[in-house]
């Protein structure tokens, strides 16, 4: 219970992640955290996260009848995107930093999924509205909302970096966190293209890179 | 559809690993809270002898 309301403040705005086992909450700094610590942040972050976007998917699933193949099809793309992304980004970081630890990166990572995940539930049911009622932007507010979380969970990894290293590696950091974001995004895109359609129907970006960035041809 | 497949192995490993890593890091979280709260509350019998 402890490390969950580290996460959520570690995952919060205060620039600083205290330790609960020493009664703080703000003070300290985010390293005072032992690396058991971190992990389990880790680790409950992942299990969270992928157990939002399971949510996400059986509500938005359930105007195409697809609540149970989205079940496991929504955390199938996060997790496989994550881990066609995560091992070419730690393996930029070891060549770019030394004070930059592996762990650091992965539970910036994971709170960041956590934080996008969750968004990605609670407009869950604002989708599942318009998905019912609109035929002008009902398909489009799936992937629109799949976007924004995306979105949200960027500026939380940037800032929870921040956190973990300060402003001083940021230079280090630039390469791979954008390679972690790009390699995510394309591998997404293109999983989601050769997986069930999410929505009723197979929307744009469910196309994968051949729909946006069409050829000439 | 082998990607799909890699793609649902890579999403059991990764459902497994983090429980079973959960598992053990409560475990020893819970022991290292346990150590802090004992130190502390030493430091403090030891402070209130001086």
């Amino acid at each position: 219970m402890h490390t969950l309301s580290w996460l959520v403040d570690f995952v919060g705005p205060n620039m600083t992640g205290g330790n609960p086992a020493h009664g703080d909450s703000s003070a300290d700094a985010t390293e005072n955290a032992s690396k058991s610590r971190k992990l389990l942040a880790i680790c409950i972050a992942s299990l969270l996260a992928l157990g939002a976007a399971s949510l996400w998917g059986v509500v938005v699933g359930a105007h195409g009848h697809l609540a149970l193949s989205n079940v496991l099809t929504v955390p199938m793309l996060i997790a496989a995107s994550a881990l066609s992304a995560l091992p070419l980004s730690l393996f930029a970081l070891k060549l770019t930093s030394q004070k930059v630890h592996a762990t650091d990166l992965l539970l910036a990572y994971t709170s960041a999924a956590f934080a996008g995940c969750t968004t990605l539930l609670l407009l869950a049911p604002l989708v599942a509205i318009y998905q019912q009622s609109s035929s002008l932007i009902g398909t489009a507010v799936g992937p629109v909302s799949t976007v924004i979380a995306f979105t949200v969970g960027a500026c939380v990894f940037f800032r929870s970096l921040l956190k973990v290293q300060g402003t001083g590696a940021l230079g280090a950091l630039a390469v791979p966190v954008l390679l972690l974001i790009v390699v995510q995004a394309a591998s997404l895109v293109q999983l989601a293209s050769l997986s069930n359609p999410l929505f009723g129907a197979r929307t744009r970006l469910g196309h994968g890179i051949d729909a946006i960035a069409p050829s000439n041809e | 559809m082998i990607v799909l497949v890699f793609g649902f192995a890579g999403l059991a490993l990764v459902i497994l690993v983090c429980a079973l890593l959960t598992r053990r890091l409560l475990r020893e979280v819970a022991l290292e809270d346990a150590d802090a709260a004992l130190r502390s509350e030493y430091d403090d019998l030891d402070q209130g002898k001086k």
